[in-house]
């Protein structure tokens, strides 16, 4: 039984690995490869109307250029941080930056105001739904609902890699 | 090092002891599909029909598990003599259900699937008669199942963020240990044209509580799908497709 003990381990091991390449710690990889630099092609709200079907307005952000993606490992984390950038350009054209907490798993991205609170933008922050995910190109979807749950807002998100 | 290589090989195939020494290794990949059984998925969708039941839901979901479909790729390493091999095998399966709708009066609903994305490790023994060979493999599936839960918009947009509760990707890693046979014929030296069909069992029934589809992700929280405790996915796993023989010695 012992001599069985060996391969059944290596086995495992192998198993292990590869489905260890499913972790969302491996997608969020693609949006810090190279320098993990994204240009926002665009960002728009549409607001709808009550019956939620109908969009009132639409509102073009056009004030943010970048989102720099990363990740920082601490000696004693058991895991990785991920993090992104934002990059504002104020009237005079100067860019502030913006850093907040990031997860991506492929079909949902998260961005968190965990790094200093209530430094990253408002509107940026939530829980996106990633509905084009290429290693050039993201785009994210982000909605809001009024009280009676009818939609309000549909803010989209376009990113091309730099 | 040398040693314990050896050992592996040698331990995989029992059967073959008697065989004179030869070497096999090929790559496969082709379409896979397969069964799923699972309580608690229909639950869940049994929990939704019923709660929205009477809030204008003109389609409710089909309240069946489905069946996956998708491919696998992986590898063959055999050893033993030309009629009977020892094989170990480590495939890829990556499969998913078509989407479940459910939808009310005003278009808006909600669309559920599942995926299946595993590692299959099989340790077996294959049979060569003429172009024909058939074998038999153990397997252990390390599978993650996830449910995917998504909320549609009146317009078509689809939601998997924090404005509706039940959006999420619902996951459970199970390890299931299985039993399969594999067929194939060598249409080209180097080319079979193969099919497999492995019968993955449910890992416990003694704590399935162990065992719920939870979105982990979302994030660093513990979100359970609704519907009630989950006893593991289990189910007949199948697969036809072409395995590729790039070095076959037999001495």
């Amino acid at each position: 039984m012992k001599k069985l003990l060996f391969p059944f381990i290596s086995v495992l091991f192998v198993s292990l690995v590869l489905v260890g390449c499913d972790k969302a710690d491996v997608k969020i990889k693609r949006l810090y490869h190279g320098d993990g630099t994204w240009t926002i092609e665009s960002l728009t709200t549409e607001y709808f109307n009550a019956a939620g079907i109908t969009v009132d307005s639409t509102i073009v952000d056009d004030s943010y250029g970048e989102i720099a993606f990363f990740k920082s490992t601490t000696l004693d984390a058991l895991w990785d941080y991920h993090f992104c950038v934002i990059y504002q350009k104020d009237v005079v054209g100067k860019y502030h930056e913006y850093p907040c907490g990031a997860y991506f798993d492929g079909v949902r991205a998260n961005i968190e105001d965990n790094v200093y609170p209530g430094n990253c933008p408002p509107k940026f922050l939530g829980l996106w739904t990633v509905t084009e995910n290429n290693r050039r190109k993201q785009v994210w979807t982000l909605f809001s609902l009024r009280g009676d749950y009818t939609l309000y807002s549909k803010t989209t998100l376009k990113m091309k890699f730099k | 090092m040398r040693k314990h290589v050896f050992f592996i090989l040698l331990a995989v195939f029992p059967f073959c002891l008697n065989a004179q020494l030869g070497f096999m290794f090929s790559v496969e990949a082709g379409f896979a599909g397969s069964t799923i059984k699972s309580a608690q998925i229909p639950a869940f969708l049994a929990y939704y029909n019923g709660t929205n039941g009477s809030q204008g839901l003109s389609q409710p979901f089909k309240e069946k598990n489905g069946m996956a479909t998708g491919k696998y790729f992986g590898f063959t390493v055999g050893m033993g003599g030309p009629e009977c091999k020892g094989t170990l095998i480590i495939d890829r399966y990556i499969m998913n259900t078509a989407k479940n709708e459910a939808r009310f009066t005003d278009g808006s609903g909600r669309n559920i699937w599942t995926e299946i994305k595993e590692t299959s490790s099989e340790v077996g023994v294959n049979f060569y008669q003429g172009k024909f060979v058939a074998g038999f493999e153990m397997v252990i599936a390390l599978r993650y199942v996830s449910v995917y839960s998504e909320f549609v918009f009146p317009d078509g947009s689809t939601s998997m963020g924090n404005d509706h509760s039940l959006n999420g990707v619902y996951q459970d890693l199970t390890f299931g240990p299985g039993l399969g046979i594999n067929v194939g014929y060598k249409v080209l030296p180097f080319l079979v044209v193969a099919a497999k069909s492995d019968m993955i069992f449910r890992a416990t029934k003694q704590h399935p509580e162990y065992h719920q589809f939870s979105d982990l992700q979302n994030f660093k929280t513990d979100e359970n799908l609704p519907g009630g405790v989950n006893d593991d996915v289990w189910g007949l796993r199948f697969g036809i497709g072409l395995t590729f023989l790039l070095s076959s010695k037999d001495e």
